[in-house]
């Protein structure tokens, strides 16, 4: 008997402190999916007009050195936090706390490049999409090759 | 424990699993869909800046190209969910775009245009 009033007082306590503790998970995702690069495309002959009959309206539109760049983009953002205390930090701050909290944004990229003539010069391809939220903050950057 | 302190046990249970959680919906609408009648009015060779302006208002970007302008018009809708818990926090939104991309030479005459019609896709969720 006194063991089951142990538990029940130890449960209430255990949901009082569990109350300072918090997750927090937020996504944001914007634009709709990246396509591929259509196995029609080829530069050099593929033009403004039949980019936009396969792609329809590009996210982004800019002029680089003569060409113009359209650019298809879906971006994501993951931020998620957690955080450890105890329940009387609503009145006292400065009591203990451990809070940990990291935010990751991603974007998958088609970009085409056009010439003058509208033609199609250069096409960029990236998809970040499948990027694990944990493995991608705790990782190192891949050095970069030098010049 | 008396049978009455367990009842008391059990609410204080319950009020603390339940009473804090709530569930947030929220809409964003910068949104009028484009119109497919005047959709069909853009004639690339024949059309002009002028014409489109007077159909689809004032663009949301122009771009000064490398031989013209591009003309972006663009609707915004976003959506987003909220769920707030015991001790879980989650939230979400969800933005998609009508998008309409007019491309014209330095006479100011349509040459190229794309659409993608996109923003009916925004959606409540979760994480």
């Amino acid at each position: 008997m006194r063991l089951t009033a142990f538990l029940e007082v130890a449960a209430i306590l255990a949901l009082v402190f569990i109350t300072a503790c918090s997750v927090r998970v937020l996504r944001h995702e914007e634009g709709g999916p990246v396509p591929e690069v259509p196995a029609e495309f080829e530069t050099g002959r593929t033009n403004l007009t039949e980019a936009l009959d396969l792609l329809g309206a590009p996210d982004r539109v800019l002029e680089m050195r003569g060409q113009d760049v359209l650019v298809y983009v879906q971006r994501f953002s993951d931020q998620r936090e957690f955080t450890l205390g105890v329940p009387l930090q609503a009145f006292y701050a400065s009591l203990f706390r451990f809070s940990g909290s990291g935010s990751l944004d991603k974007a998958d990229f088609l970009v085409l490049f056009f010439d003058g003539n509208r033609l199609l010069t250069r096409v960029v391809y990236e998809t970040n999409t499948k990027a694990p939220f944990l493995g991608t903050l705790f990782s190192d950057p891949e050095p970069k090759p030098g010049p | 424990m008396k049978p009455i302190g367990r009842t008391f046990c059990c609410m204080v249970l319950s009020a603390f699993l339940f009473l804090p959680g709530c569930v947030i919906l929220g809409k964003s609408k910068e949104y009028k869909p484009f119109e497919t009648a005047k959709l069909e009015e853009l004639k690339t060779g024949e059309s002009t800046a002028s014409d489109v302006l007077r159909l689809f208002g004032a663009p949301s970007e122009v771009v000064k190209l490398s031989n013209g302008n591009a003309y972006v018009f663009q609707r915004t809708q976003s959506k987003g969910t909220g769920l707030i818990l015991f001790i879980l926090n989650m939230g979400y939104t969800n933005t998609h775009h009508d998008r309409l991309v007019c491309f014209f030479n330095d006479d100011d005459v349509l040459t190229h245009y794309g659409v993608t019609m996109d923003a009916d896709n925004a959606a409540y969720g979760l994480p």
